[in-house]
C-alpha cells in the first residue's frame, strides 16, 4: 500500500484507482418537452405583481408569472454600520430560495444557487439608481423566491420584482427596471437551416427558432440562454448574460425580443405602482382641520 | 440588427397647482404647460418624462437628461411656479429644522448619542444638548460624559426636537421640559407623509391618553399626565425626567392606550392622515360600536371605521 501524500491510516480510505461508470446508448430519443399551453415561443408568461405587500418593510413587491413566486423587500437608504465612510450609497441584493421553492428540497444556508442569482439581480439594478444621492447610507434588497421556475427566469423576474419594490419604497432612480429571458434550443448559423427538424429534437414545432420566457424545463434542455435587462424608459440596457452556445444572428435576434417584451413588462409594473400611489392619494387628499 | 430606443413619453400631465389671484397671471405667463392638463393623471413613475428642461426648472425627485426633465421616483407631480418637483408616495422621513420627532436610542458614543428616526441617517443627540441634572443652565462635565447611560441608555425611547438638518443627517436637542426620555405608554410606527403638520404634536385625548405625534412617523402613545405634575420643583427633577420605571397604570388606562395605539395603526393601514380630531372620532365610534380592542386590527370593523370617520372629512 503506498504511503503517498494525503495518505490518512485513521480512516477508512478508498481504492487506489477507479473507473467512472458507463451506460449503454439505448438509442431512443429523448423525451419531447412538453407543450406550452395557452402561449405561443414568442410569449412570457402573464404577470401579475403587486407592490406594498411586506408592512414593515419600506418598500415591498410581489411577482408571480405561473409557477414562479417571488416575493422581494427593500429597507433603507439606512446607515451603514461598521464601514468606512463612503460617498456613494451601497447596494445589498441578497437572493434566498425557500426550502420548497423547487422540487428538490433547498437547505437555507448551504445553496450554492442564491450567490450568482443575486450578482446578477444587483448588476441588472445598479445603472437604475441614483447612489450618490445617498452618502454613508446603504439600501438593502432581500429577495425570496418562494416558487422557482427556470434560473433565467428567477433573475429576470426578480429584478422585476426589485425595482418595483425600490420604487415603491420612495428611492430616486432613473428609470425602471424591466427583464426577460430567452433561449434557443440549437445554435444555427444559417437562417435557411431553420425549420430543418433533427432526429433528437426536443420539441416538435418551432424547434429552430427563439423562445421566450423558458420555464425551467424548457432552459434545461436548450442550448443557450439569454437573460436581458433593460431601462425601457430610458432605452437603455444595463445587463445581459448569455449561456450556452449561441449563433450571433440568434443572439442579435434573442435581445430585440427581449427588448420588445422589456417594454412591454415595464407598462404592467408601471401601472401597478400608478394604482397603488393613487389609493394612497386618494384618501390623502382631504386636507385635516387645524386644531 | 436591433435598436434601442426610448418609450414614448405619455404626454404632459400636470396636477392643478393653485395660486393666489395676484400671482397666477405670472405663473401663467410664458408657459404653455397647462394647455394640455390632464387631472385625472398627476401621478407618476421613475423614468416618465415629465416635461423639456428648458420651460421648467427640475426639484425634488427628478433630473435632468438631455432636453427633458424625468421623474425618478413614483409620486405626485406638484408645481410652484416653474419649479418642478415630484414627491413620492412613500419614502423615508426626512429631518427639517424645527420638526418634531420621537426616536429610539441606538448607540452611546463619545459624548453623543445615536438616535433611530427612521431617516436615511441615524441622528445625533449630543451631550451638550440635553438637560442635565442639577439646573437647566449648566455647563457639561467629565463627570456627565461618563455616566451618559444613566440619562438614555441603548432602546430608550425620547422626544426631541431637530435643530439643525442637512441632506439627510440630523442633529437634535431635548432641552425642553416637554421633551426627553418617554415611559408610560407603547409606540405605534406609521408611514411619516401621515403626520402632518400641526400647532402642536402634544395632545391629550379625552379618554384619559396623551399623543406625541412624531413628525417622523413615530407616535408615542401614553398615560395623560397632568399639567401640574409634569413640571417639577425648579421646574426640573432630573430623576423623574431619566427614570426608566413606569408610573402606576390602571388597567383603564391600558386598555385605552392599546384602543387608541390600535386605532392609529388601522387608519394608517388605510392611508388616513392622522390628527387628535381624526384619533377622538375614531375612538369614540370603537367605543359606541363595542368593538373589542383586539378586534379593531381585524377586517371589517377597522373598515368600517376608517369609512365613519373619513366620510365626516370636509
Amino acid at each position: 500500500m503506498s504511503q503517498g501524500y494525503g495518505f490518512d491510516r485513521r480512516r477508512v480510505n478508498g481504492p487506489e484507482w477507479s473507473t467512472p461508470p458507463m451506460y449503454e446508448d439505448t438509442g431512443t430519443p429523448k423525451a419531447k418537452l412538453t407543450k406550452r399551453v395557452g402561449r405561443s415561443p414568442k410569449d412570457i408568461r402573464p404577470i401579475f405583481i403587486t407592490t406594498g405587500l411586506i408592512s414593515q418593510a419600506n418598500g415591498s413587491a410581489y411577482i408571480e408569472t405561473e409557477r414562479l413566486k417571488i416575493a422581494c423587500a427593500v429597507y433603507g437608504p439606512r446607515q451603514n454600520k461598521n464601514q468606512p465612510y463612503n460617498e456613494k450609497g451601497k447596494l445589498n441584493v441578497e437572493v434566498k430560495f425557500a426550502p420548497f421553492a423547487s422540487a428538490r428540497r433547498r437547505a437555507p444556508m448551504r445553496d450554492v444557487e442564491d450567490r450568482p442569482t443575486s450578482v446578477q439581480i444587483h448588476q441588472s439594478l445598479l445603472p437604475s439608481l441614483r447612489l450618490e444621492l445617498f452618502p454613508k447610507s446603504t439600501i438593502d434588497v432581500f429577495i425570496t423566491i418562494l416558487e422557482a421556475d427556470g434560473d433565467a427566469a428567477c433573475v429576470a423576474s426578480g429584478s422585476v420584482a426589485a425595482s418595483a419594490a425600490l420604487a415603491d419604497a420612495g428611492i430616486e432612480m432613473l428609470g425602471l427596471v424591466a427583464a426577460c429571458s430567452s433561449c434557443v434550443f440549437a445554435p444555427i448559423s444559417d437562417p435557411s437551416q431553420e425549420n430543418r427538424m433533427q432526429e433528437d429534437a426536443p420539441i416538435d414545432e418551432d424547434w429552430g427558432q427563439i423562445w421566450m420566457d423558458p420555464n425551467a424545463e424548457e432552459s434545461a434542455r436548450a442550448s443557450s440562454v439569454l437573460v436581458m435587462a433593460g431601462m425601457p424608459a430610458l432605452g437603455t440596457v444595463t445587463h445581459v448574460r448569455q449561456t450556452g452556445a449561441m449563433s450571433i444572428a440568434q443572439a442579435s435576434a434573442c435581445l430585440d425580443i427581449c427588448l420588445q417584451q422589456c417594454a412591454a413588462i415595464h407598462t404592467v409594473v408601471s401601472k401597478a405602482l400608478l394604482d397603488s400611489a393613487r389609493a394612497r392619494e386618494s384618501k390623502d387628499s382631504g386636507t385635516p382641520k387645524l386644531v | 440588427m436591433f435598436s434601442i430606443v426610448p418609450l414614448a413619453p405619455r404626454g404632459r400631465e400636470y396636477g392643478p397647482t393653485r395660486h393666489h389671484p395676484s400671482v397666477q397671471k405670472d405663473v401663467d405667463m410664458g408657459l404653455d404647460l397647462d394647455d394640455d392638463l390632464d387631472h385625472s393623471s398627476r401621478i407618476t413613475s421613475p423614468g416618465e418624462m415629465i416635461s423639456s428642461s428648458s420651460a421648467v426648472l427640475r426639484g425634488h425627485g427628478t433630473y435632468v437628461e438631455g432636453e427633458g426633465v424625468i421623474a425618478s421616483v413614483t409620486g405626485v407631480i406638484t408645481r410652484v411656479n416653474k419649479l418642478v418637483t415630484v414627491r413620492a408616495v412613500k419614502s423615508r422621513y426626512s429631518p427639517e429644522v424645527g420638526d418634531l420627532v420621537v426616536g429610539r436610542i441606538v448607540e452611546v458614543a463619545q459624548s453623543r448619542w445615536k438616535v433611530d428616526v427612521n431617516g436615511r441617517q441615524d441622528a445625533v443627540l449630543h451631550l451638550a444638548s440635553v438637560n442635565l441634572p442639577g439646573g437647566i443652565q449648566r455647563r457639561k462635565l467629565e463627570t456627565d460624559e461618563l455616566q451618559m447611560r444613566n440619562f438614555f441608555e441603548e432602546g430608550d425611547l425620547l422626544v426631541a426636537e431637530v435643530q439643525a438638518a442637512g441632506g439627510g443627517n440630523a442633529s437634535l436637542h431635548t432641552r425642553s421640559l416637554k421633551f426627553g426620555k418617554l415611559r408610560n405608554g407603547q409606540l405605534a410606527t406609521v408611514p411619516p407623509a401621515l403626520v402632518r403638520r400641526l400647532k402642536s404634536q402634544f395632545h391629550s385625548l379625552p379618554c384619559g391618553v396623551d399623543l406625541i405625534l412624531g413628525m417622523n412617523g413615530y407616535i408615542w402613545v401614553s398615560k395623560h399626565v397632568k399639567e401640574s405634575e409634569q413640571l417639577g420643583e425648579e421646574g426640573f427633577d432630573a430623576e423623574g425626567v431619566y427614570s426608566n420605571v413606569n408610573d402606576d397604570i390602571d388597567n383603564a388606562t391600558r386598555a385605552a392606550i392599546s384602543r387608541v395605539s390600535n386605532v392609529i395603526l388601522v387608519l394608517a393601514r388605510h392611508h388616513v392622515p392622522l390628527t387628535d380630531m381624526i384619533l377622538n372620532d375614531a375612538y369614540d365610534w370603537v367605543i359606541e360600536q363595542g368593538i373589542s380592542t383586539a378586534d379593531i386590527l381585524l377586517g371589517e370593523a377597522g373598515e368600517s371605521m376608517v369609512l365613519s370617520v373619513t366620510a365626516q372629512l370636509p
